[in-house]
């Protein structure tokens, strides 16, 4: 069979206007899943199995901050830092609203999944539980009202972090320091 | 989502699934029916190391990981059962957040891996679901039985206690029908001892001054004497009328004989009856009266409550000073307890309407133990009775 060759006049394949790249690779993946999880195996499930992986991810990306820092546990200042810096390098853009000493409000107008997350609220508990775990292990407890969210239509994120234990809403989700933290403690 | 707090091992059975209390360390705290039907049921388990067929390291740090949030966290699990090794989905989360010393309490509940519809573990776990279905259902139904029997002992508590009103209605009838021929007798008896001596000493005063007359005031005297004798016929009449009719006809004894023959016409009862002396045929009528009344009422007692009796002897026995009738059957006997209450006792109204009987013409009545076996009744009235101390008006 005769090699294929382009025609002269035909524009090059590689300058062609087509809407796919490494970004839209992932983004279709992962929206694709999350769809998938969440029609098949429940809304309700379809955030337990997000939630196993972001705890995962959480205890990882955790461990690799206190190694590089140097310290058995983060304090609230480090902690506070190391949440806008994973989310700067994940290619978000969390920013502190309000902080008190029982709560820390974050904002987001750019959410790292890009456009996978509308309409997938169980991927918002990558964010509900990296922040829940690596907060509760830093101060001991740790609530996640994830009040706004881009993924369920809004212009930008509102996460509430409480660190004392208040009333709770049906939405809000504990989290607690870890026995293997709080053995080393 | 999870959010409940299990406070007891009773509350792991809401969950039909295998579920377990744990540690972070695998130690067992409990679990449930279905836990224990599948992860090795012949034998005690204490720790989820000890059943554990995959990664140790994989299943401590999950642990680990379930410890630190209160949603369930998911991942596949594999443990050993009575057919070998199962993997299974745990959800996981914490119970009970680690405090001080104490690790934290953790909920683990397996669900089958892959399509519920498809998994042969899955299909066993629906067999058990079912059986434990099947036990509640037999369990409801032991409760329905047990209610149905409460029931029953409810409804035989209602009979019997009816039964006990209907007996108590009888024993008050009696005692009406007693006291109606009681008030009957005393109006007649005070009809006779009064009203009809009045009218005697009236008729005998009316005659004497008809005979000591002449002309229109005698035939005038002797009308008002046949008028007050035809009243003083009518209260006679009243006063035989109080009496028992059968005495008034036929005589004490043959009144007597002839009821008692009556009362063993079915044949269950050997009678026997006895005169001895001479009757009188001017016994007082109260004394006739009480003494059938006595014989009616010990011969009912003897039919009612003598049970096994198979005889009964009657005697009535006159003598110058008395006349005595005695009645006795071959039965079981009056029961200690209406023997310990005295004579009559309050075995029944029957008894104390007898013995008020023979108070009222100044007799005695005595109840008791026949020599051998059964009871005896025995009535004694005089012929001339002393005055009555508290003798009813």
């Amino acid at each position: 069979m005769p090699p294929i060759i382009a025609n002269a006049t035909s524009p090059s394949i590689d300058s062609l206007a087509v809407d796919f790249d490494h970004h839209r690779l992932f983004e279709t993946l992962v929206a694709g899943m999350a769809d998938l999880l969440e029609t098949t195996a429940g809304a309700e499930d379809a955030c337990a199995y997000v939630s196993s992986i972001a705890a995962r991810l959480g205890s990882d990306i955790e461990k690799q901050y206190k190694t590089a820092l140097g310290v058995q546990n983060l304090n609230r200042d480090q902690l506070l830092a190391v949440l806008i810096d994973l989310n700067r390098r994940a290619d978000g853009a969390f920013f502190i609203i309000e902080e008190d000493e029982d709560h820390i409000v974050l904002g987001n107008c750019k959410c790292p999944l890009g456009q996978a997350v509308i309409n997938h609220p169980s991927l918002c508990m990558l964010t509900s539980n990296i922040f829940g775990v690596m907060t509760a292990n830093a101060v001991g407890y740790a609530a996640v009202d994830l009040e706004q969210t881009i993924a369920r239509g809004a212009a930008a994120c509102r996460v509430v972090l409480h660190l004392k234990r208040t009333e709770l809403h049906p939405d809000t989700r504990e989290y607690f320091r870890d026995d293997a933290s709080a053995a080393s403690n | 989502m999870m959010h409940l707090q299990l406070r007891t091992e009773l509350d792991l059975e809401t969950y039909l699934e295998p579920s377990l209390v744990a540690c972070c360390d695998g130690s067992i705290h409990a679990r449930n029916r279905a836990a224990h039907l599948a992860l090795s049921p012949q034998t005690s388990i204490s720790s989820l190391f000890d059943i554990c067929s995959g990664r140790a390291e994989a299943l401590r740090t999950y642990l680990i990981r379930c410890s630190g949030s209160r949603q369930p966290l998911i991942e596949k699990v594999s443990f050993n059962g009575e057919g070998g090794a199962f993997d299974y989905r745990c959800f996981g989360n914490a119970l009970v957040p680690r405090r001080k010393s104490r690790p934290a309490s953790l909920l683990l509940r397996l669900l089958p891996v892959r399509d519920a519809r498809f998994a042969a573990r899955a299909e066993c776990m629906k067999r058990l679901r079912t059986e434990r279905h099947w036990r509640l259902a037999m369990e409801q139904s032991a409760e329905l039985r047990s209610d149905r029997l409460r029931l029953v002992e409810q409804y035989c508590f209602v009979a019997e206690a009816l039964r006990v009103a209907e007996a108590q209605n009888r024993r008050l009838q009696d005692e009406i029908k007693h006291i109606r021929t009681d008030e009957r007798e005393r109006i007649a008896q005070d009809l006779h001892d009064h009203a009809g001596q009045e009218m005697a000493l009236v008729l005998v005063e009316l005659r004497r001054m008809r005979d000591a007359a002449h002309g229109p005031a005698r035939a005038r005297l002797n009308d008002l004497a046949v008028h007050v004798s035809e009243v003083g016929r009518k209260i006679h009449h009243a006063v035989v009328g109080g009496r028992p009719r059968i005495v008034e006809e036929l005589g004490l004894s043959r009144a007597i004989e002839i009821t008692a023959v009556w009362f063993t016409t079915d044949g269950r009862l050997d009678l026997s009856f006895k005169k001895k002396g001479v009757e009188s045929d001017a016994l007082p009528a109260a004394l006739e009266s009480a003494l059938y009344r006595v014989a009616q009422e010990a011969l009912t007692n003897a039919l009612r409550h003598a049970l096994g009796a198979q005889k009964i002897d009657i005697v009535l026995e006159f003598n110058c000073q008395s006349v005595s009738l005695t009645i006795a059957d071959d039965g079981v006997g009056l029961s200690t307890e209406a023997q310990q209450q005295g004579e009559l006792g309050s075995s029944g109204i029957g008894l104390r309407g007898m013995q008020q009987r023979m108070n009222g013409i100044g007799g005695t009545l005595q109840i008791g133990p026949r020599f051998g076996k059964g009871t005896i009744v025995t009535a004694v009235a005089p012929l001339r009775p002393e005055p009555q101390q508290s003798a009813p008006p």
